[in-house]
């Protein structure tokens, strides 16, 4: 379920009481739809828990990733969607002379998703003028229907993926955490003692498409790969929600593989990414990468942290 | 109405205290509904929601002893998670709904009313439901979209073929409505 967060606005023009008496009713309406027995029950179960053992700053960390993961999920359909798409994209900007359409492009690799071939792409987020990442870790695109995502974020290690559209991590002792309000909370699975998650393309998709304006890939060149032609695709945010603001990808022409994948987050002057650690807030733009790791020719620094005013 | 609070134990609440955290386990049962509709009136996200029941309910624990035991327990509660909402948007200006001063002491008084006690709310939440049975279905379908199924506004344009101003407009109107129902009932004075 998304989170009509772009519904809550009330009437500009009311009075002071009637803009209270919707916000009211918008807080009552959305924990009526979000917050039922099951679901208040597990909220409380975990205050409780964590009265316990509490792990203030640990917990903290973890809690405020919820967007990149849910960000990285959809880079994750991106990835698969551009990764089966592109040579078809190619295809339609040879030989229509013109680019094929960004709806039909996505219609297409939904279409195709079920015959990909296993994946892996190093990932790393950046903080904008920072040379170390906070994040490093790797996407394993299995195949058929099934996404892993692993990585280490200030030593812990975190697992994380998507099942229909209800993304989940499993941050330390392999607990498993949901990161949004969705009662499909039960088709978590465990396989072979690990927390393992499945991403459908499906769910993913359509909410890309209609939550970013998808711009038709253009043909470029590279400077650093002279010779090398590559799709580049831009995906710009128009929801009003956490995920990245613009999502970039390359893919190389010939291959059709995507090579890298760039989600950037633009704080403005009055909207500044969450902290990664709350120790040091962050008020530079977040970038995260993901980089192919087999055949990999890229030099190390051939795509860095840029900063882009809004 | 029974203040369940008043059965606290004298002593600061602590881990180490399992008739404190019983009780405590009670009145976070009992009052997590309104708290969870509190937030979502004042925040934009469900993950914000999270982080400030997480640290309200916290809060609460560690503050127990601090409580009034002549007072009412929900406004208390409120307060708290008031206060942590601030303090989200001072990080975050996006976390929550802009409002002015007279708007939030409104929409607070608005939650005294209708959640002065944890019975309170859940008969709000009961006369809410008649409410919408009773709403025009040109808002009620619009409202259903949006909250029951969680459309962005746009989404639920796409699905009713309208514009997006206009279900943004039928959204409003669909709360207004809601709310002056809600205020013939008695649950809002």
């Amino acid at each position: 379920m998304s989170d009509p967060a772009d519904a809550i606005e009330p009437e500009e023009a009311g009075s002071g009481e009637a803009r209270a008496d919707e916000l009211l009713v918008h807080g009552l309406l959305r924990s009526q739809a979000l917050d039922d027995a099951v679901a208040v029950k597990r909220r409380v179960d975990a205050v409780m828990v964590a009265l316990e053992a509490p792990a203030p700053r640990r917990e903290r960390v973890l809690r405020r990733w919820p967007w990149l993961w849910l960000g990285a999920a959809a880079a994750c359909a991106l990835a698969y969607l551009l990764l089966r798409s592109a040579p078809e994209a190619s295809r339609g900007s040879a030989n229509d002379g013109a680019p094929m359409d960004s709806v039909a492009l996505v219609e297409d690799a939904r279409e195709k998703t079920r015959q990909l071939g296993d994946r892996t792409y190093s990932i790393a987020a950046w903080i904008a003028g920072e040379d170390t990442p906070v994040l490093r870790g790797e996407l394993d695109l299995r195949g058929e229907a099934s996404y892993l995502l692993r990585a280490e974020l200030h030593g812990l290690p975190l697992t994380t993926g998507v099942e229909g559209d209800a993304p989940w991590f499993s941050g330390h002792a392999q607990m498993i955490e949901r990161l949004r309000e969705d009662p499909r909370a039960s088709l978590m699975f465990a396989r072979e003692g690990e927390p393992r998650f499945e991403l459908t393309p499906d769910a993913l998709l359509a909410p890309l498409a209609r939550d970013y304006q998808l711009a038709a890939p253009a043909r470029t060149a590279l400077a650093e790969h002279p010779g090398v032609m590559y799709l580049h695709v831009v995906a710009q945010r128009t929801a009003q929600d956490d995920r990245p603001d613009r999502i970039e990808a390359w893919i190389e022409e010939s291959s059709g593989l995507l090579r890298h994948l760039a989600l950037r987050w633009f704080p403005g002057p009055e909207h500044e990414p969450e902290p990664f650690d709350l120790r040091d807030p962050p008020r530079t733009e977040l970038v995260v990468l993901f980089a192919l790791e087999e055949r990999a020719s890229f030099p190390p620094d051939w795509f860095r942290a840029e900063r882009h005013p809004r | 109405m029974t203040n369940r609070a008043s059965i606290l134990p004298a002593e600061p609440a602590s881990s180490a205290d399992p008739s404190g955290r019983a009780v405590f386990e009670i009145l976070a049962r009992e009052h997590a509904p309104m708290l969870l509709a509190f937030l979502r009136s004042l925040l934009r996200s469900g993950d914000a929601v999270d982080d400030v029941f997480q640290e309200t309910m916290l809060t609460v624990w560690r503050r127990l002893a601090d409580y009034d035991r002549e007072r009412p327990f929900a406004p208390w509660l409120r307060g708290i998670a008031l206060n942590l909402v601030r303090k989200q948007q001072q990080r975050d200006a996006r976390v929550a709904v802009p409002c002015d001063p007279a708007e939030l002491e409104a929409l607070v008084r608005r939650f005294d009313e209708v959640a002065s006690t944890a019975e309170v709310f859940s008969s709000t939440s009961e006369r809410l439901q008649h409410c919408l049975r009773h709403l025009p279905e040109k808002l009620r379908v619009v409202i259903g979209l949006v909250y029951e199924r969680g459309l962005a506004l746009r989404a639920a344009a796409q699905a009713l073929e309208a514009n997006e101003e206009a279900v943004k407009k039928r959204v409003q109107r669909g709360r207004q409505m809601l709310a002056a129902c809600l205020r013939r009932g008695g649950v809002v004075a």
